[in-house]
């Protein structure tokens, strides 16, 4: 009876989810919502303090090609300058606010660039997060009032977030809170969904039943042409309107889908008894699901485990039209991969923060070359790679066959526009790329643009890279249909050097009777002429290899 | 005494006889409306025809804060400007040169100006000194003694490949009081002038502007047109304002300088960019203005409305859900409020800094459209009515205005101001008649 109903309001929902494709544990699907469509896998816009770091919004966001499909906000910047006061009596929620109509947005409950809990204790009430104003102590009241004054697309439940380290007691101190928020969260979001006006803070003195109307003048001043949510506080009257009460769906939240968080830090077992006991239940009202704790410190190798532990708690009748958010795994090109491996449909995006800040241009190929095939033995990562000869692939940043040049800070992914080497390069980030940047500019000014510290460089770096992780997400869609993800995934990883880390080190003496150089490679950074002399040097010592055999790795450090 | 070539400038409508108009090697200037000792012209540079008066965006180092150039575009900019000393330093001029000249290495299609590079020496650099050989100065790689001369700075221009370059000028700033250093300043620049125009390489697609000097000193600035004059420069610049002299000094100067240069040729006064100095600048006959205070006080927060500025981050925008300037059409004003930008304005977000930026720029594009439109619609005085009514509701106009607006024949009556003053009355203004160029307070004929 329950699961008849939560499908019912499922398929009246004005945000809605359905898996067109299926690859092992990976799944393309749409999710729709009133202000339009994702298709998943997908990477959403990061943003702070509701706007993207240096594209401006309608016009460079327009840029963006593969266009942005969605848009990632964290609630708790909004406890604050704004609050959801002063959202509600603006009135037309966030998509007007922060001028992103067109885009579906996630309000999620965490900055993937910054790590906001733990500062503080939290009790079984209120959680505590440190935001731009400082620190803020949160229940669901208070989160759910600022959700509601936003009137997201999406929104995960209010989360006791731990680190990958916290010990057992600790974690299943947060499952314990998570779940009796998920339960406040859920009530509070049916009274949103069908109450139209006031949004209820702790502050106000005002009865919270029947509410006052929002003056449709003050929201109104801001009311321009060209606003897709302009002219009724309303407009998203679709919702669940089955219910039979009197203003019933026509509150803030009505057709928003609720994403309930699944915890357990770093501990497989307690993370599966999270999420089990939310898919026993199988809450109605819960329309999708946020794996919460991970890029919290844990180790890149645990993530599958811990991804599985959580979803394979769930059913797959409750999978099968509920979408998966992650935040927080998105550092690293293999985390994403990782993610969408296991099941994940949308993710948050620091990955295009961080690179652009640093000064990159993400370079790497999208789609393997036609007849790629994995090698026999799939523990090979010196694959040398023909050049791709479709011209519909975008180029490799450097030759095939020779690694990136790691001494002007180039790997694998992308390259660094602060090396000299691009002072006079008139070619555009990426060849072949059609982003505003690549289309516009050359590596030269770019480059100029850096070194004299000028926004422009950022806007230019962001336009590109945000492109290009789309183009990414877009090929992993089409691996999927096309049922040879996995085969992508092996090919994505062989263009990958072995992560950046110093190789396990065996005592001195161990090494010396295994005829081993006495010291490990060094991991450490050096001068750009120390490493035009010595990087060569470092890869043919290592490639000549040390006996004891680790040829499977290699160290080597690179400007990250 | 002058000795310059004497053009009638007749109001546009009604008569026959042609509006004033030069033809240089490398720009043509045509006038195509006036009223009074306004006027509203076409420069056709290079690389794009420019409409005056027109405010120029500064991209000091390359780019206009954070700004795209098709944003730039789009809001119609017709001409920006690049700093030759931070380009020189960074990325150098030879490899601009090896781009293929500012316009292709920046992306930028309509026209570019460059500056000397020498006042930013002497307002950047310590032990910055000036001498008969150029500016010496230390250099800020290495701290060792670098010299800049004319002929450098014009190679170096040269080599940026701008549609206007200005020439090296002995810039004194104007709270100086040294007569005898303005003197040797006023003579000097003519001097560099001779040793620019030798040196310069691309007189067929480049165009220099000579710089009038003289201080606050009406007869050595006389003198500095005159001999600027007889170059026959394809344009001229004022110099040597926007430093700290009073207001009631700056538009005397500027109204001479008008006054004084040819009508058919560019007046470029140097540094403005406060609206109402671009307006009363606009009204005594200037074209061409440039400064970098719309965009550097975008990102401080502060946008620029009708009524004066907006300061974001005072508390009262957090609730105030209308746009910067509810008149303004600009992707800014019909998509944002004050609310959402008081918060993320000035917080390390470049997207927001450029958001302001992005309006100001429109805002002084805005201004200059207008003054053109009412130019040659005939109806400049009115706007200017309007325009003061807008921005001192009060009709507290500051004296140094009436004053400006009186010598530009322009009548504030009914626009509120008048009823207080700030400055002891100026003399009266002169019969419209004559001449305008004979209008000017202080010029000796």
């Amino acid at each position: 009876m329950l699961m008849s109903l939560a499908a019912h309001s499922m398929a009246t929902a004005a945000t809605h989810f359905s898996v067109k494709a299926r690859d092992g544990k990976a799944r393309c699907g749409i999710l729709s919502t009133r202000n339009g469509s994702v298709e998943t896998p997908a990477v959403l816009l990061y943003t702070r303090r509701g706007g993207p770091l240096n594209l401006t919004s309608p016009d460079m966001l327009a840029t963006v090609t593969p266009p942005v499909q969605g848009i990632q906000l964290s609630v708790m910047q909004f406890l604050e300058n704004p609050d959801a006061r002063i959202l509600q009596e603006y009135g037309q929620g966030a998509h007007s606010f922060l001028c992103l109509e067109g885009f579906p947005i996630l309000a999620s409950n965490r900055d993937p660039t910054t790590y906001e809990y733990g500062m503080r204790p939290s009790t079984d009430k209120e959680v505590h997060v440190s935001i731009h104003s400082g620190g803020h102590m949160v229940s669901p009241e208070r989160y759910m009032a600022t959700v509601a004054a936003l009137k997201p697309d999406l929104f995960v439940s209010l989360c006791d977030e731990v680190p990958a380290d916290a010990k057992a007691k600790r974690v299943a101190t947060s499952i314990k809170r998570t779940a009796a928020w998920l339960d406040a969260c859920l009530q509070l979001h049916s009274t949103y969904q069908n109450r139209s006006g006031q949004v209820p803070t702790g502050e106000q003195e005002q009865s919270t039943e029947g509410g006052r109307e929002v003056d449709p003048q003050r929201g109104g001043d801001s009311c321009n042409a060209g606003s897709a949510a302009c002219g009724s506080s309303n407009a998203d009257g679709s919702g669940s309107a089955n219910n039979g009460s009197s203003s019933a769906g026509q509150g803030p939240l009505a057709g928003s889908l609720l994403l309930a968080a699944l915890t357990g830090g770093g501990l497989v077992m307690e993370r599966a008894r999270a999420a089990a006991a939310v898919a026993v239940a199988d809450k109605e009202g819960v329309g999708g699901y946020a794996l919460c704790g991970l890029g919290a410190g844990e180790a890149p190798e645990q993530r599958p485990a811990l991804i599985a532990a959580s979803l394979g708690a769930l059913s797959p009748v409750s999978l099968e039209r509920r979408p998966v958010f992650v935040s927080g795994l998105s550092a690293s090109l293999e985390d994403m991969l990782t993610a969408v491996a296991e099941g994940v449909d949308l993710m948050d995006c620091a990955f295009v923060a961080q690179v652009t800040a640093g000064g990159y241009a993400l370079t790497f190929p999208l789609r393997p070359p036609k007849g790629w095939r994995p090698p026999a033995s799939a523990a090979a990562p010196q694959q040398e790679q023909e050049a791709p000869p479709s011209s519909s692939l975008l180029g490799l940043a450097v030759a095939p066959g020779r690694g990136p040049d790691v001494s002007i800070g180039a790997d694998d992914t992308k390259v660094n526009l602060w090396s000299t080497s691009y002072r006079l390069d008139k070619g555009p980030l990426l060849p072949g790329c059609s982003c505003f940047a690549c289309r516009r500019h050359s590596r030269a000014y770019v480059h100029h643009l850096l070194n004299t510290h000028e926004m422009l460089a950022d806007v230019l770096l962001e336009a590109h890279n945000t492109s290009h992780i789309n183009a990414f997400l877009q090929a992993i869609r089409e691996a999927i249909t096309e049922g040879r993800f996995e085969e992508y995934c092996l090919w994505f990883r062989s263009l990958r050097s072995a992560p950046l880390v110093a190789p396990p080190r065996r005592s001195a003496a161990k090494r010396r009777a295994s005829g081993e150089p006495s010291e490990p490679i060094e991991s450490e950074p050096r001068t750009v002429e120390e490493t035009i002399s010595g990087a060569t040097e470092v890869a043919g010592q290592v490639e000549r290899g040390s006996s004891g055999a680790r040829e499977h790795q290699q160290a080597k450090w690179v400007c990250v | 005494m002058i000795g310059r070539k004497f053009h009638r400038v007749i109001m546009a409508s009604g008569s026959g006889q042609a509006l004033p108009s030069s033809d240089s090697p490398a720009l043509k200037f045509k006038v195509v409306a006036v009223q009074g000792r306004a006027r509203s012209s076409r420069m056709t540079l290079p690389h794009f025809t420019a409409h005056t008066p027109m405010f120029m965006p500064v991209g000091t180092q390359g780019s206009v804060k954070g700004m795209t150039t098709r944003q730039l575009e789009e809001l119609d900019c017709h001409v920006i400007l690049g700093n030759t000393y931070h380009l020189e330093n960074r990325p150098g001029s030879g490899l601009v040169a090896e781009m293929g000249g500012l316009h292709d290495f920046i992306n930028w299609p309509r026209g570019m100006l460059t500056d000397s590079g020498g006042f930013q020496m002497v307002s950047l650099l310590h032990l910055a000194e000036i001498t008969e050989e150029g500016v010496t100065f230390q250099s800020p790689v290495d701290g060792s003694a670098m010299l800049l001369t004319p002929e450098q700075s014009i190679a170096i221009q040269n080599r940026l490949g701008a549609d206007i370059i200005m020439a090296l000028d002995d810039v004194v700033p104007t709270t100086a009081n040294n007569p005898a250093r303005f003197e040797e300043a006023t003579h000097r620049t003519t001097r560099w002038i001779d040793r620019c125009i030798a040196a310069h390489s691309r007189p067929l697609e480049q165009n220099l502007f000579g710089i009038v000097q003289g201080g606050l000193d009406t007869g050595l600035r006389d003198l500095s047109m005159q001999q600027l004059v007889a170059r026959d420069l394809p344009g001229y610049a004022i110099g040597g304002l926007a430093g700290g002299e009073s207001k009631d000094d700056f538009w005397r100067v500027v109204s001479q300088c008008t006054a004084g240069l040819p009508p058919g040729k560019p007046r470029y006064v140097m540094g403005i960019g406060y609206p109402l100095d671009i307006v009363v600048c606009s009204a005594l006959g200037a074209d061409m203005f440039d400064s970098v205070y719309p965009t550097r006080t975008a990102r401080f927060g502060v946008a620029l409305v009708p009524e004066g500025v907006l300061k974001l981050k005072n508390a009262a925008n957090a609730r105030d859900f209308r746009p910067l300037d509810p008149s303004c059409s600009c992707m800014v004003c019909r998509r944002y409020s004050r609310a959402y930008l008081h918060n993320v304005v000035t917080r390390g977000i470049s997207a927001a800094a450029i958001l302001v930026t992005y309006h100001n720029v429109a805002y002084t594009q805005r201004l200059t459209r207008e003054i053109r439109t009412a130019i040659e619609e005939q109806r400049f005085p009115e706007w200017v009515r309007s325009f003061l009514q807008t921005m001192f509701p009060k009709g507290d106009v500051p004296g140094w205005v009436q004053d400006a607006m009186a010598a530009a024949d322009i009548s504030l009556e009914g626009s509120g101001s008048g009823t207080t003053r700030t400055n002891p009355p100026a003399p009266a203004p002169l019969p419209t008649e004559q001449p305008p160029v004979l209008a000017a307070v202080g010029a000796s004929v």
